[in-house]
């Protein structure tokens, strides 16, 4: 399953696998995955919006939210990774 | 890179609480076209029909060693979900390996839907970068 999420005209994502918003076609995957990597470099301080056209809008960088930063310890970590690695 | 499909995940330890896995195993491959530093607004939503026991994502664009430009390589992230939230695998360098636990808050995990685990501001998800996400869900 492909699908692309779309938030304030802009396509913010696309995921194959997962269902993150309208459903498409492979092939519109495709044409969206060819965009993205064409994706131009921004200066400081600004980015590009992907616009539901395929075509990049240079927009300003919104200021970072901190956020909580709880470090776990070693002896967390090793017990939490137990199985996975 | 690639990531090693065929290792076998039996169960994971989180609090001394063991989770059995074995049962369903789902892959989504999520590429987004912005830089996305977690926060409240960013939110992934995947319609699972289930809560699962762990996630782990995988940065398959990336390329090690991390750098402080690129701080997200390779297998990062990992999350063990609980009520309490999702543990989140990050700040991985290379060498060291660090992990936070974030509330995700009332009604961020549920059977549906849930956030992305919340990472500091120094960790983000790059634009352009296909992460693959795994989601395990044990035997019931």
């Amino acid at each position: 399953m492909f699908s692309k999420e779309i938030k304030d005209g802009y396509v913010v994502g696309i995921s194959d696998g997962g269902n993150i918003g309208d459903q498409i076609t492979e092939s519109e995957y495709d044409e969206i995955m060819t965009a993205i990597h064409s994706r131009p470099t921004a200066t400081s301080g600004y980015t590009y919006r992907l616009k539901t056209d395929l075509t990049w809008e240079l927009c300003e960088l919104p200021a970072e939210e901190e956020t909580e930063d709880d470090e776990a310890t070693p002896e967390e970590i090793e017990e939490a990774l137990e199985g996975i690695l | 890179m690639s990531i090693d499909t065929t290792k076998k995940v039996t169960g994971i330890t989180y609090n001394g609480v063991t989770i059995p896995l074995g049962g369903t195993t789902v892959v989504e491959r999520w590429t987004p076209t912005q830089d996305v530093i977690t926060t409240a607004s960013a939110k992934h939503t995947h319609n699972l029909g289930y809560t699962p026991d762990v996630i782990q994502i995988w940065d398959e664009t990336a390329v090690f060693p991390a750098t402080p430009e690129t701080p997200i390589s390779g297998w990062v992230l990992g999350g063990v979900v609980t009520k309490e939230g999702i543990g989140v695998r990050r700040g991985y360098n290379g060498t060291t390996l660090s992990m936070s636990y974030t509330n995700m808050g009332e009604g961020c995990i549920t059977n549906t839907q849930f956030k992305y685990p919340t990472l500091s501001s120094s960790a983000k998800y790059l634009a352009g970068h296909t992460y693959i996400i795994t989601y395990y869900k044990g035997a019931s």
